[in-house]
Order: C-alpha cells, then structure tokens, then sequence
C-alpha cells in the first residue's frame, strides 16, 4: 500500500481525478462511498504527518458525504420537470470541466517548453522611446501596474518603531500673549503677518483661537475690507 | 526605392524591434507606400532558407520577431546564463489555461472550476504580465476581471489567441472507441 501525497495535487479536484484514473472509474458513475473513503483516507494520513489540511480538502470531503447520504434516499433531489437528479451530477460536472482545463494546462506546458528554445534579439529589452507620443509610453501600463507601484511606495515609507509622544508647548493664553505682542505701534497688525510667524497647524489653530477669544473678550477687533481678503486687527484700548 | 531596399528596411527594423513588430507600427513608420509586412517577411524568410541563417522571423503576438533557430538552443542558453528550468507551475498553467479561454472572467469563476483559491497564483500571473486586469464584473462585490495579455501571447509563442490549443471534447476518462476515434480526428484536425 502506497501513500498519496496530498501535496503534489492541486486540489481536491485532482484528488478527486487521480482516484477516478487510478481505479478506472466511469466518471458517469462514480462509487461514491468508495471514492469518500479514498478521500478520507489520504486526508487522515495527511493529518497523521503533521501536514495541515487545505480548507478546500475539507470542504470537498463534506460535499462527497452529503452526495453519499443523498444517493441513500430515494429520489431525493428533483429537477424542474419532477425528474430525478442524480445527485453526482453537479460534482461530475465540476469534474469534467476541470478535467478539461488540465489538460490544456499540459499543452500549454509543451508551448512553454517549445518557446523556450527560441531567443529574441529583446533580452537587452528597450521599450519604444515615445517622449513625445505619451499614449505609446503608457500603453503597456495597467491599473494593476498603478496598484504595484502605490503599494510599493507605500511599502518603501519609513516605518516609526518608536514614539516620542510630547504635549504640544501650545496653549491658548500663550498664544494670546503672543498674538497681542504682535501688534505694532499703531495697534494694527494682519492676519497674513502673523500667520507668516507660526511655525506648525496646531500652532495656527490654537493662534486662531485665540483672536477669536480675544474679539470676544472684546479686546481686539477684525476688519475685513473686501470678500476673501485678507484680515486686519486692531487692539482696542480700553480706556481706565 | 530599390526593389530590395524594402526588404532591408523591414530587416533593419525587425532587428531594432524590442517588441513583436506589428503591421500598425509600420504603418506608423511609414507615410506612404506602406510595405505589406507579412509580404516582406515572406521574402526575408525565403531568403535567409537560402542563404542559411542562425536566425529566423517568427509570428508572435499578432506580429514578427527575429529569434534564433531552436536548433542551437543549447548555445545559446549557454550565453544568457539560461537553465531554463524557471517555468510556470502546475497551479499558474491551469489558472492561465482557464483564463485563456474564457476571458475575461473573475476570480470566482476560476476558483470554481479549480476548487481552490487562486489569488496567489492570479498574483504571479499578473507581476509576470501574463494576465492583466480588465476592469470589473457584475453583481456582488463587483470582482476584478482577468484576462490574457500580448506577453501572454509572447510567453507561449502564439501569434493569437485562436492558435491556442483546441478545447477537446471530454472523453479521456470515459474512452468509449467512438470517442476515440472523434478525438483521433480532433487530433488529425489540428
């Protein structure tokens, strides 16, 4: 008795197949309870070295025992017409097309080895110089090329190990300070200027917050001469 | 323009091609006259019978290639460092072969035919450039959607795709002698 090697096939599928030819099987007539306890065999030696299952065994070795409780009761399962199914059909199917796939999987290896043998004059590959024919320079590219590349990039990004978490030395009454001493000697100062002087977005929010704190504790006010344009502050001086 | 002179040029530019040359680059090359180039490959090929070359023009991929003869393989893999052992596995070739016809098609399909999952090898097919994605199908989830490339073609040596092998009628595992004899004629066909 010799051992099937579950992994020299490429699925259940040709599991399936190999037993079919190995015992001389009619395709159209399958031994079920056979053939699942074949399967069933080399699923268990399989697991007995140690070597993990593919979901797909399983999933076969479930659809050959459904299939053997069906063919036990009679006339279980009915087409459209009220005739009976039998209820390898669909997995026969199944077979027969893949079957067929595998073989031209075997023509397909013969025109790989046959063009083996021929060489182009293409190995030092250039594609068409096309700088100025943009559409025969991209021609060759895919969305799964794009794809490649973005998730390349992606990749190749430097990845942080560590993080150095500190608080932001920013808060609001800093800011207010800050923005108060901007002022000039006429007590005017724009908006544009002292945005030029903040350094980060955090920086820029809190400092916004803090105009508007200051226009609300009525300390300042803003000035807006045209639509979008750029605003104006004034320091008001509250008389003691 | 010499009566020759065509064959030259078409010689010139099948030796300078990175890619199979096709009759629309020559129509691009060209602004009048346009050579007919599977007439002048015809010429090339006659000539170079009766002179005896290393080399010889090939149809790949709906176009011509100068490759050399297969007779000096040996050779020639001893140059480019070539073992030519690096083929497409067993999974790549059903995956392809099903691709091949009947593209395009999602990964689903594949996968019910071949009763596995398939997006590993989808993955290798496509960093090849064997298949690429065109665009994506109807219903659920709306998968991508498969189909063969020109490298494809190039890859297998065909000059397009109804070169492929012919879909046999599935009787191998049922051989009765009158499948037999239908396949021995499918045979004889091709």
């Amino acid at each position: 008795m010799y051992r099937v090697h579950l992994e020299s096939f490429q699925g259940p599928m040709d599991l399936l197949l190999f037993f079919i030819r190995r015992d001389e099987i009619d395709i159209y007539d399958i031994p079920i309870a056979h053939i699942t306890r074949e399967f069933m065999d080399t699923l268990d030696q399989a697991r007995a070295l140690n070597i993990s299952v593919a979901g797909e065994f399983i999933n076969m070795a479930a659809t050959l025992m459904q299939i053997k409780s069906r063919m036990m009761l009679p006339h279980s399962l009915q087409d459209d017409l009220g005739d009976n199914v039998d209820p390898r059909t669909e997995l026969v199917q199944q077979l027969l097309e893949y079957q067929r796939y595998k073989e031209l999987a075997v023509d397909f290896r013969q025109l790989e080895s046959s063009r083996r043998r021929f060489f182009p004059r293409s190995d030092n590959r250039r594609q068409f110089d096309s700088d100025e024919d943009p559409g025969v320079y991209l021609r060759e590219i895919s969305l799964y090329d794009l794809a490649r590349r973005f998730k390349q990039a992606m990749d190749a990004m430097p990845v942080i190990t560590s993080y150095d978490l500190r608080r932001e030395p920013i808060n609001l009454d800093d800011q207010k300070a800050i923005l108060i001493s901007s002022f000039n000697s006429e007590g005017r100062l724009l908006f544009t200027d002292l945005i030029k002087k903040l350094n980060s977005k955090l920086e820029v929010i809190v400092t916004f917050m803090a105009l508007l704190e200051l226009v609300r504790l009525n300390q300042i006010k803003l000035l807006q001469r045209r639509i979008f344009g750029d605003l104006e502050m004034r320091l008001i001086v509250h008389q003691a | 323009m010499i009566d020759h002179e065509i064959e030259y040029i078409i010689e010139a530019l099948l030796f300078a091609a990175p890619e199979p040359l096709t009759q629309n680059r020559i129509n691009l090359i060209f602004e009048a006259d346009r050579p007919d180039l599977a007439e002048v490959v015809e010429k090339l090929r006659d000539r170079y019978l009766s002179e005896g070359h290393g080399f010889q023009i090939n149809n790949v991929a709906g176009g011509y290639q100068i490759n050399t003869r297969p007779d000096y393989d040996v050779y020639v893999k001893r140059l480019l460092n070539k073992s030519g052992r690096l083929m497409l596995s067993p999974a790549a070739l059903e995956t392809i072969a099903i691709i091949a016809y009947k593209q395009p098609l999602n990964r689903y399909d594949i996968e019910a035919i071949r009763g596995v999952d398939c997006s590993g090898v989808l993955k290798t097919l496509l960093t090849r450039n064997l298949i690429k994605v065109k665009g994506r199908d109807e219903g659920s989830g709306r998968p991508l959607l498969y189909a063969t490339t020109d490298k494809f073609l190039e890859y297998f040596g065909l000059a397009r795709l109804s070169d492929m092998p012919q879909l046999k009628e599935i009787n191998e595992l049922t051989d009765t002698d009158e499948a037999q004899g239908e396949r021995e004629q499918v045979d004889a066909f091709e």
